[in-house]
């Protein structure tokens, strides 16, 4: 049975930045993922936003940890190549009530010692964002960013995984046992069970975290999976909103924004909505009927719902304890729960690792940096794979996205590498533009098959059963 | 590594029927250094993969297949010496008609071009953008894209398969599927008509007993890995709003989509192109957009019934194209054309006068029967037509006698009915 000094759980945001974390640490560790690829769960449906920190109750776990965890981001993002874009928030004040909510928010962000902060006047906002409704009275500008948030998984993996980590995926974690020294947790892989040591186990199963937890002892937590779902707009609709538009904040959340994505294309939303299934990624006609109706008073002009190119759920990894949970588990020395990671936990997840970090160190008795080269190969780009003269660096396989051939191919021989068409999407942003992949995934799944060794109806599109072909033509 | 530079008097983007076209009549037209850029490896654009017959009846009076019809382009393309850069993406057009390519035999390439044509046609709408309920299980996947798999690449994509959509695509792949062994349970069409053409609907839905369901959509999708059943609802014919309450699963693995063409103007509208009513590039009657010296033409402009159009619409941007190139920008003054009543887009968008012929073309909204088409300058009836019925599947044309039409004022075609 193979040992490890750690054992992560879970390959979204903040297992894969604990797991970069520990391995500069020294200790050698593995990943274990459920799904077939990375940010297979809230990493890969969710806002996007590095948010700045005003909106967390101070003193809170999830105030720190933003504040602390934004302030890593462009450091990060440089380390990582991962596309990262500073954009200010705007939170609005549609009403003179809001007027007071807007100050109390800017109060707030500054106890949480984010800086940067402002008020902004009707005049000042008006001309920040052109298209915003003249019911707008005034709003908070708060610096933030957006973010690639699956490539900070990917990457962060990737980047371990150079410097000797292990990562694997399509590994649901079926058992832990604890005997009384260190861990052995058994996985399912592809119907055959491995089972590995560890002396310490970072618990960033997400949404699942509990049922992780409920595997040694009952979990002191429960989940409350909260879904949000959102709309994307084709790039016909830059310039829609040039800033990230937030309404004020209720008790329910954040509200609904409408907001560019790294890539120009605008999305709206999420809602909110408690639900049973932690799984549950569904969307409705009726939540994005309510989205529409909720975002509507935000701008003096229509939006063109008729370039949407996309709608989309997520999950979101809530607990019941309204803040993040980061502890070692009662009686279970070296167990680290990282658990209710929602937003903002993209923001945070820098910080959330180097708390996890200090908590393994605290228990295992070491740690210290060690050689580890923290800067990932950058992604390929169209014109650099051209100058290098590499086969199918003019084999424009993406046309929405222009991603050649060449592109792919390297997106699935890194480590941590594309295995299945959504990953080569997560990776390449093949798929991800105006034909959704029309044109591109018979090709793709060409180069799946190739690359993998395996037929073109073995290709998966995200998880298990999710062939796209089912046989060959009689021809 | 440097890029290298190529000059020419004019690039055509894009190697379909319009690009072809195109660069034929421009060559015709007196003008010799010419190149067409296509980003597949070969010429052609969506015919290759359109394996059934129907194409080129007003063209070439004959049914061809698709790669037929596109081997008569290709062969005059060719003989004429026209250069073709096969795997070269236009990646960036500017408005000073310089651009940038990254083409598989000359690397990334600067290319200045005197005038080009824009030919790059026009894409399937996804999935997404009809906001389907459920998940995002494989098995949902546009015609075009099943057709790529079954007609190219030897695949099938289900076994048990829903259609969405009554355009062309939707019905020339009902068919294709039946004949490769999967069962086509049956082709929804949201509208209360099919916007495919007819003999479509009768060869290959009615031959094989494939039942046509109008007034009904698919409103979601089971499965979480892979698609295992639609949930379909009848829809209101006048508000287009399914009724819920009586949705019905239909158990299948397979969903097809043929739920609407967009052009593919993203290069041009990126350099600065305007666009008109219909999501297409907005042109001229000499096909020439808001870009001096860039004309466009074909699906890109507007989405055609038939390839003979697209090809038609490619001869007159590139006999423009080569006027332009010879005498400089047409100076001449322009009236511009609206929709009216019943009329959901006009191409081109601006007329250029005085000239010999205008041809207008347009789709109306509905269905109309025994109604009338006009064409207005104001007030004044410059033409009326008489139509037993048209159809929104269906393009509609209407040549305008030009010597009683003046620049400046609007021009309206609308529909009045009896």
């Amino acid at each position: 049975m193979k040992k490890y000094d750690v054992a992560v759980i879970g390959g979204g945001v903040t297992g894969t930045l604990a797991l970069r974390r520990l391995t500069s640490l020294g200790f050698s560790c593995v990943l274990l993922e459920a799904g077939n690829d990375l940010a297979s769960g809230a990493t890969r449906a969710n806002s996007a936003i590095i948010h700045a920190g005003f909106d967390p109750k101070p003193g809170s776990l999830k105030a720190q940890m933003n504040v602390a965890g934004a302030r890593l981001y462009p450091q990060l993002a440089r380390e990582l190549d991962v596309p990262f874009l500073p954009m200010p928030s705007l939170v609005t004040a549609f009403s003179p009530e809001e007027e007071g909510t807007v100050e109390t928010l800017l109060s707030r962000g500054q106890v949480n010692g984010v800086s940067g902060l402002k008020l902004l006047t009707q005049a000042q906002l008006f001309g920040e964002e052109p298209n915003i409704s003249t019911t707008a009275r005034c709003a908070l500008y708060a610096p933030s960013a957006i973010v690639e948030p699956w490539t900070v998984a990917v990457a962060a993996a990737e980047n371990s995984a150079d410097n000797g980590a292990e990562v694997l995926t399509g590994a649901p974690v079926t058992a832990i046992e604890y005997t009384g020294n260190d861990y052995i947790l058994t996985a399912n892989r592809h119907g055959e069970a491995v089972s590995l040591r560890a002396e310490a186990v970072v618990n960033a199963a997400g949404i699942h975290a509990a049922h992780i937890h409920s595997m040694l002892a009952p979990a002191p937590y429960k989940m409350k999976p909260k879904r949000g779902e959102y709309f994307v707009l084709d790039r016909g609709a830059r310039g829609l909103v040039n800033n990230i538009l937030f309404p004020c904040p209720t008790e329910k959340g954040k509200g609904m924004l409408i907001f560019p994505e790294i890539h120009g294309r605008i999305m709206i939303g999420p809602d909110s909505e408690p639900i049973s299934d932690p799984d549950g990624t569904d969307t409705s006609a009726s939540a994005l009927g309510v989205i529409r109706s909720a975002v509507t008073k935000y701008l003096r002009v229509p939006i063109p719902y008729n370039l949407s190119i996309r709608t989309f759920a997520g999950v979101r990894p809530a607990a019941d304890r309204g803040d993040f949970i980061i502890e070692e588990a009662e009686g279970l020395p070296g167990f680290i729960d990282a658990a209710g990671i929602e937003s903002p936990g993209l923001a945070s997840a820098p910080a959330v690792a180097i708390r996890i970090s200090e908590l393994v160190c605290q228990r295992l008795g070491r740690g210290t940096p060690c050689d580890f080269d923290p800067i990932r190969r950058p992604r390929l780009t169209l014109e650099k794979a051209a100058e290098l003269g590499l086969p199918g660096a003019s084999t424009i396989v993406c046309r929405c996205e222009k991603v050649s051939e060449a592109m792919i191919v390297d997106a699935i021989r890194r480590n941590c590498g594309a295995r299945t068409v959504k990953g080569v999407k997560l990776r390449t942003g093949s798929g991800a533009g105006g034909c959704q992949g029309g044109y591109c995934q018979p090709e793709i799944v060409k180069l799946l098959a190739r690359e993998l060794g395996i037929a073109p109806e073995e290709v998966l599109y995200d998880g298990d059963g999710s062939n796209i072909l089912t046989g060959k033509t009689r021809g | 590594m440097n890029s290298s530079k190529l000059t020419l008097d004019l690039a055509v983007i894009g190697g379909g029927a319009a690009g072809m076209a195109a660069a034929i009549a421009a060559y015709d037209g007196g003008i010799k250094n010419i190149a067409i850029f296509e980003i597949s490896d070969r010429l052609g654009g969506v015919l290759g993969q359109c394996i059934h017959s129907g194409f080129g009846l007003h063209t070439f009076g004959e049914e061809l297949t698709g790669p037929e019809y596109s081997a008569r382009f290709e062969k005059e393309v060719h003989s004429r010496g026209i250069a073709v850069y096969l795997q070269s993406p236009v990646t960036e057009l500017r408005p000073d008609r310089t651009m940038t390519v990254v083409s598989r035999d000359m690397g990334v390439t600067e290319v200045a071009a005197k005038a080009i044509v824009i030919a790059q046609g026009c894409r399937e709408r996804p999935a997404g953008a009809i906001g389907l309920d459920g998940t995002r299980p494989a098995g949902v996947l546009t015609a075009g894209t099943a057709q790529k798999y079954v007609n190219i690449d030897g695949y099938m994509v289900g076994k048990r398969v829903v259609i969405l959509g009554s355009g062309d695509i939707g019905l020339i792949m009902a068919r294709r599927m039946t004949l490769e062994g999967a069962k086509v349970l049956c082709v929804c069409e949201l509208m209360p008509y099919s916007n495919g053409l007819n003999r479509n609907i009768v060869q290959c839905l009615d031959d094989y007993g494939i039942p046509l369901r109008l007034s009904c959509t698919v409103v979601g999708l089971e499965g979480r890995e892979r698609l295992t059943g639609v949930r379909v609802a009848p829809v209101d014919p006048e508000t287009l709003k399914p009724d819920l309450d009586r949705t019905e699963l239909i158990p299948c693995d397979t969903l097809l989509l043929s739920v609407g063409l967009i052009p593919e103007t993203g290069l041009a509208t990126d350099a600065g192109a305007a666009l008109g009513t219909n999501r297409g590039l907005e042109v001229s009657s000499q096909r020439e957009t808001s870009i001096p010296g860039v004309f466009a033409a074909g699906n890109v402009v507007h989405v055609h019934d038939l390839v003979d159009y697209a090809a038609e619409e490619g001869r007159i941007a590139g006999r423009a194209a080569a006027e332009y190139l010879q005498n400089g920008e047409n100076a001449s003054p322009t009236a511009l054309t609206a929709a009216g009543n019943g009329i959901s887009y006009v191409v081109p968008a601006r007329l250029t006068l005085p000239a010999e012929k205008a041809e207008l073309s347009f789709r109306v909204k509905r269905v109309f029967k025994k109604a009338t088409l006009l064409c207005k300058q104001g007030e004044r009836v410059i033409c009326e037509k008489k139509r037993s019925i048209m159809l929104p599947g269906e393009m509609e044309k209407l040549t305008v006698p030009t010597d009683s039409l003046s620049p400046g004022e609007l021009i309206t075609v609308e529909v009045k009915e009896a």
